[in-house]
């Protein structure tokens, strides 16, 4: 407990620094805002557009708007917090830079994970909750329990994102060059945010929802704000990230045994 | 133009040492058919047409566009523009026979057409293989349009010049590419068929419009404006941002001091 305190603490300091930091080119800080915002707004657009009889599937415009408002939201949350710690890690453990980590007195992991924040993101974090709140109302879903399954679900998402970017980079350990893996996550990430839940079917389900989970990121927090919520559906979540929990773990494990510093 | 012809050179013997991120990134852009395919099947239900598609259509709409979108994105060249100009390596340019609107469209396009042409291959091997989700293309047509291709890669590198010399102006320009490509995407029709977008009505003056829609819907023989007028209206276009650039090229060095920005 007493570490997990510590090295909080040296996340928030680190924090701080970045936000002054990032006060200093203020334009790259709402530029990038801008572009996040831009992206999102024009996907909603094009759902919009498409969906002829203001139906994909099952889906109405405003379950589209909380699938996109839920996709801004995560994207927000883990650009603002792990992805930018989790992409340099190839290149910290390729480098031997890790070794400047492990000698630090917090947890290893963590600090590689947590220790580039980019906090401009945050704003798009609760631009994306606006986008999902103003769907809800519209759908006339927003009621108390929903909320309370929207946050349990969107945090398991958000713990499953960081324990997939975390497979793909431990397999540095191991390999000199990981882009191809890299490559493939891009592609699955942004195949599966822009693919709604009813246009998921057959194997694609299977491949989609279990082998490879990235189309559970926005679909499933999305359904459990709808209140379509059922059994099933919380244990895929649960078992989906308890699995990659423990791959990512071993993984971790193994890797950190089998890194030899600047050789490796 | 012997100079220039060894910039491609160098270009492409580059994109050969990443041969294998180059291939990958070919071989992954079929997620986007079955990504179209997926999508679409959702939209069209027990709907035989919509806004003048059938589905193989719409799929062969998307397959089309993903094998063109190179030419709308650029080559990332313009990001070392910049930092050159930022870094005062610009100079290289004005001391050297080089112009650097030269150098920056050949390099542009031997980084473009290494995409363009493994996205070719990745992708008639997907229709080959599976006929029944695609329209069929006569190869004639295809050929049609390799001359609007061309140009609208010229016009897409000279938008992307204009922005790499805003750099002499505003130090940091890179969100302004994101922006660019983002808006760029969209105009152009690589995310949705412009007609589905704007109506029937398409914006045949703007110069997006030629970059993937245009191409992409003469491919597969769905459109009524003629090639020469395509090609005139790209010709115009082209011609204004020679202009401009060659104006700002002109200007910018009196800014510029050789020590970076």
């Amino acid at each position: 407990m007493k570490n997990i305190r510590h090295t909080f603490n040296v996340i928030l300091t680190l924090a701080k620094m970045q936000v002054s930091k990032s006060m200093i080119y203020r334009y790259s800080f709402w530029g990038a805002f801008l572009c996040d915002t831009s992206m999102f707004l024009i996907q909603l657009l094009i759902f919009k557009v498409i969906a002829q009889d203001g139906h994909i599937g099952s889906w109405n415009v405003y379950h589209l708007t909380v699938f996109i408002g839920t996709y801004m939201a995560l994207d927000g949350l883990y650009m603002a917090t792990y992805f930018f710690g989790l992409i340099e890690l190839p290149w910290k453990i390729r480098s031997g830079n890790l070794d400047l980590i492990i000698i630090k007195p917090v947890s290893t992991l963590f600090y590689a994970a947590f220790s580039s924040l980019n906090l401009g993101s945050i704003l798009q974090f609760i631009t994306g909750l606006i986008v999902v709140f103003y769907g809800a109302v519209k759908l006339h879903v927003f009621y108390v329990p929903h909320i309370i399954q929207f946050i349990i679900i969107f945090t398991l998402m958000y713990v499953l994102m960081f324990l997939l970017m975390l497979c793909i980079r431990c397999l540095s350990f191991w390999m000199t060059k990981i882009n191809s893996f890299a490559m493939l996550e891009d592609t699955l990430i942004d195949f599966s945010f822009k693919l709604p839940s009813p246009a998921i079917r057959g194997g694609w389900r299977i491949v989609l929802f279990a082998v490879l989970p990235y189309g559970l990121m926005a679909n499933m927090p999305s359904e459990a704000i709808f209140g379509e919520f059922s059994i099933r559906k919380w244990c895929l979540c649960i078992g989906v990230v308890a699995f990659f929990s423990l791959l990512a773990f071993v993984l971790w494990k193994f890797g950190r045994c089998h890194y030899d510093s600047a050789s490796s | 133009m012997k100079k220039y012809v060894q910039i491609m050179s160098l270009e492409w013997k580059n994109a050969i040492i990443y041969r294998t991120d180059t291939a990958l990134s070919a071989l992954f852009s079929v997620f986007t058919v079955v990504l179209a395919y997926l999508l679409w099947s959702a939209v069209f239900g027990s709907r035989e047409i919509v806004d003048g598609f059938t589905l193989p259509q719409m799929v062969t709409y998307y397959l089309l566009s993903k094998i063109v979108s190179p030419f709308s994105q650029g080559g990332g060249i313009q990001n070392e523009f910049s930092d050159e100009i930022k870094s005062g390596a610009y100079s290289k340019y004005i001391v050297k026979p080089i112009s650097p609107l030269g150098y920056f469209v050949f390099a542009s396009f031997a980084r473009m057409i290494l995409p363009v042409l493994l996205n070719t291959i990745v992708m008639a091997i997907a229709m080959i293989s599976f006929p029944q989700y695609f329209l069929a293309l006569h190869p004639a047509i295809i050929i049609t349009a390799i001359p609007v291709l061309l140009l609208s890669g010229i016009l897409s590198m000279l938008i992307d010049y204009l922005i790499a010399m805003s750099t002499f102006k505003l130090t940091d320009i890179s969100f302004i590419y994101i922006l660019k490509n983002i808006f760029t995407m969209l105009l152009s029709g690589g995310l949705i068929p412009l007609n589905m977008l704007l109506g029937d009505k398409i914006a045949m003056w703007s110069p997006f419009s030629y970059i993937i829609y245009y191409p992409v819907m003469l491919c597969m023989g769905k459109t009524n404006i003629s090639i020469f007028t395509a090609i005139g209206v790209i010709s115009v276009w082209i011609a204004i941002l020679i202009l401009v650039a060659r104006f700002v090229q002109h200007l910018a060095p009196k800014a510029f001091e050789g020590v970076g920005i």
